[in-house]
């Protein structure tokens, strides 16, 4: 059955099939989108808590105070998604915590910490794909500014 | 292998397997996300988190440290041509490894020069979170030696390397005065700074 995460999982194949120049690989694929969710959630938590400190009006989604609640609450999203989320989504790393091994489910406690130890060379992301999917945390920045320009925020800053 | 180099290895490596939890926390801590992408949000929280004075001097030590990454990775792939070794688990019996087998040269040891590199750059202008990424890289080294991929050789020189050229960031950054200010100057005007 096609499902909310298959969805998800064919926004992260094609990002991954352009850079690497390959077809969809399933577990890049699945690695690709939790990646990019945890940047995208991450880096507009950091932008709203940074501006609330920094009194940054033009890029304040919500008032100076819930900024730095909720932005806090975007990042630990960010991080229990990608590496909390195994657990009770299904994925390419169900059974065994080896790459090569893995069957489609939801990983269990034993093998959670494995689920994103895989190599490159077997669907994990190298570092130039990571600093390259980094780039999205801009769409963190433009959503802080769209939503402070929703809500008429004016300042210098 | 140095005996000095096989004797760490062996005694931290010693760790891996005994208890779960502990093995969990190397996974993640020595893994390939958890201290690179909060690296990366420490930088992006310090580029906007500045009140003026603080944004003259924090954008800088950013920039400083995406110089330094940016300037250290061709040297570590030319130190790992020169000076090159195979992994502890190609190398000895009995090896426990925690993670992934990596199959590209071990030394010098990369996401631990590039963390220190982003650590020393920082530590220059922003001492405590200098030193909450020096320590970043300092557990990512001994992560990675108890989970079997690297030698304490690698990671030392990881270190070193990182350090050098964090100094030769922040260097480069102070000393490059209008172009630096030009880009701030422009990144500003557009919110981006």
């Amino acid at each position: 059955m096609v499902g909310i995460w298959d969805f998800w999982l064919w926004l992260g194949g094609p990002l991954s099939a352009i850079v690497d120049g390959v077809g969809l690989d399933l577990i890049r694929s699945a690695l690709t989108r939790d990646y990019l969710i945890l940047v995208l959630l991450a880096c507009f938590g950091v932008i709203q808590m940074a501006s609330a400190r920094s009194g940054r009006a033009k890029l304040l989604a919500m008032s100076s105070s819930s900024a730095s609640r909720f932005g806090l609450a975007f990042i630990v999203a960010g991080y229990v998604w990608f590496f909390i989320a195994p657990l009770v989504v299904s994925g390419p790393w169900g059974g065994s915590p080896a790459a090569v091994h893995a069957e489609w489910g939801p990983a269990s406690i034993e093998t959670l910490s494995a689920v994103r130890g895989v190599n490159d060379t077997l669907g994990g992301l190298s570092a130039n794909h990571q600093v390259l999917y980094l780039a999205v945390g801009v769409a963190g920045w433009g959503l802080s500014r769209v939503l402070s320009m929703l809500r008429g925020s004016r300042g210098p800053r | 292998m140095a005996p000095a180099d096989e004797i760490v290895f062996l005694w931290l490596n010693d760790l891996a397997g005994r208890w779960p939890i502990l093995d969990d926390v190397v996974r993640l801590v020595g893994g390939d996300y958890l201290l690179f992408v909060s690296s990366a949000l420490l930088l992006l929280w310090l580029w906007f988190a500045g009140r003026k004075l603080e944004a003259g001097i924090w954008q800088p030590a950013v920039l400083a440290s995406l110089t330094a990454v940016v300037l250290v990775n061709p040297i570590l792939w030319l130190v790992s041509q020169a000076i090159s070794h195979p992994r502890p688990f190609d190398t000895l019996a009995e090896v426990t490894v925690l993670t992934y087998r990596a199959t590209d040269l071990p030394f010098p040891s990369n996401p631990v020069a590039a963390l220190v590199a982003v650590g020393a750059a920082l530590l220059l202008s922003k001492v405590d979170l200098g030193w909450l990424v020096l320590g970043f890289g300092l557990g990512l080294g001994v992560a990675r030696i108890i989970a079997g991929v690297h030698w304490p050789s690698d990671v030392l020189a990881g270190i070193a390397i990182g350090a050098i050229f964090g100094w030769i960031g922040t260097l480069i950054i102070r000393t490059s005065g209008r172009p630096t200010d030009r880009l701030l100057a422009i990144l500003r005007k557009a919110s981006l700074a």
